[in-house]
């Protein structure tokens, strides 16, 4: 009986201690703070639009490559919060409409982690570009050709089935055909129009 | 006058090239790209004081300086003022990308203002060129 007993305190003391190093491993995993929000500033164009970018990290104090965005030079790439900003003005947080968990933010941190690898350059054209006809029925971010700095925030979302611009039928950027790519083309939204298809979550520097 | 407004239009592709990345997203100027738009102010008071010292008292470059930035300040106006992208991007591209390495001496002042006063300088300088040329004029043709 002593034995028994014992035994079900040991087993309990062990299932406990997976269950918390198995909680502790969600923690570590599950985005925080500002982790998988947009993020914009002003200052494109003589200010007639806006800038965007995604937050990689949960704030831009305590960590570093805190935003992934494109610059505009180079590729879709990491950057601090004053790289980011560039002398401009703040103009807040951002998320997607609806009920975002933290696991679907883990999600859209992953994508945009994916982006960065791909070195995609910079197009003013089109939000996301890719080879029309060479793809599948989804484009995959290996096969972004280019993109723009709205473009990174459009894509991330909606890769992951959140909607961000867009009528009903075409508002995934993610989908390969021409009326999806035709929808997200030169002013049909910029990130300034985008920022009013999203919910705001704070207008301070995250 | 057409010619010259061609001419004016044409002068500020290069520049406007230079300058696009600057102003694309808004970054602090390179040093290129402050000098090309020096260069491209230097430009317009060469081009004022060279016609003013071949045409002695034509007041046809005055004229068509005071059109060209009179009209870049009216369409930087509308631009402002109904915030519409489309019409947006050929301004800036037109009128105000050569002018922004000058941002880089005004860096505190908004967009809108910066914009205004851009074009202020560049209307002075191609008058400045426009009055030395015929300052110039005068003073050789008393010798």
């Amino acid at each position: 009986m002593k034995k028994t007993k014992l035994g079900m305190t040991f087993l309990l003391v062990i299932s406990f201690m997976i269950s918390a190093l198995s909680i502790g491993a969600v923690n570590v995993n599950a985005a925080t703070g500002n982790q998988g929000y947009a993020i914009y500033r002003d200052g494109v164009f003589f200010n007639s639009t806006d800038h965007a970018g995604f937050m990689n990290k949960p704030d831009t104090n305590s960590y570093t490559n805190p935003i992934i965005h494109h610059s505009g030079d180079g590729y879709v790439d990491f950057d601090t919060y004053s790289g980011f900003l560039a002398n401009n003005t703040f103009k807040g947080v951002y998320r997607p409409n609806g009920t975002v968990s933290s696991t679907n933010r883990d999600t859209f941190v992953a994508t945009a982690r994916t982006l960065q690898t791909e070195q995609i350059s910079y197009n003013l054209m089109f939000q996301v570009n890719y080879r029309d006809f060479e793809v599948g029925s989804y484009v995959s971010p290996d096969e972004i050709t280019e993109m723009r700095c709205d473009g990174v925030v459009e894509y991330v979302y909606e890769w992951n089935n959140f909607k961000v611009y867009g009528s009903s039928t075409k508002w995934d950027v993610s989908k390969a055909t021409l009326a999806n790519k035709d929808e997200h083309r030169a002013t049909q939204v910029t990130p300034r129009s985008q920022r009013n298809y999203l919910t705001l979550v704070q207008t301070s520097k995250p | 006058m057409i010619t010259k407004i061609l001419l004016g239009l044409c002068l500020g592709v290069p520049f406007t090239i230079i300058n696009f990345s600057g102003y694309l997203k808004g970054n602090t100027p390179s040093i290129f790209q402050i000098f090309s738009s020096i260069v491209f102010l230097l430009l317009w008071l060469l081009w004022g004081l060279h016609y003013n010292y071949r045409n002695k008292g034509s007041t046809t470059f005055l004229k068509f300086s005071t059109l060209y930035w009179i009209s870049a300040f009216v369409f930087v106006f509308v631009m402002n003022g109904i915030d519409w992208i489309v019409f947006s991007i050929p301004t800036v591209i037109i009128f105000l990308g050569p002018l922004y390495g000058l941002r880089y001496y005004i860096p505190n002042v908004s967009y809108e203002s910066f914009a205004y006063i851009s074009l202020i300088v560049a209307y002075a300088i191609s008058l400045i060129g426009s009055l030395l040329g015929y300052i110039t004029n005068r003073s050789l043709a008393k010798k």
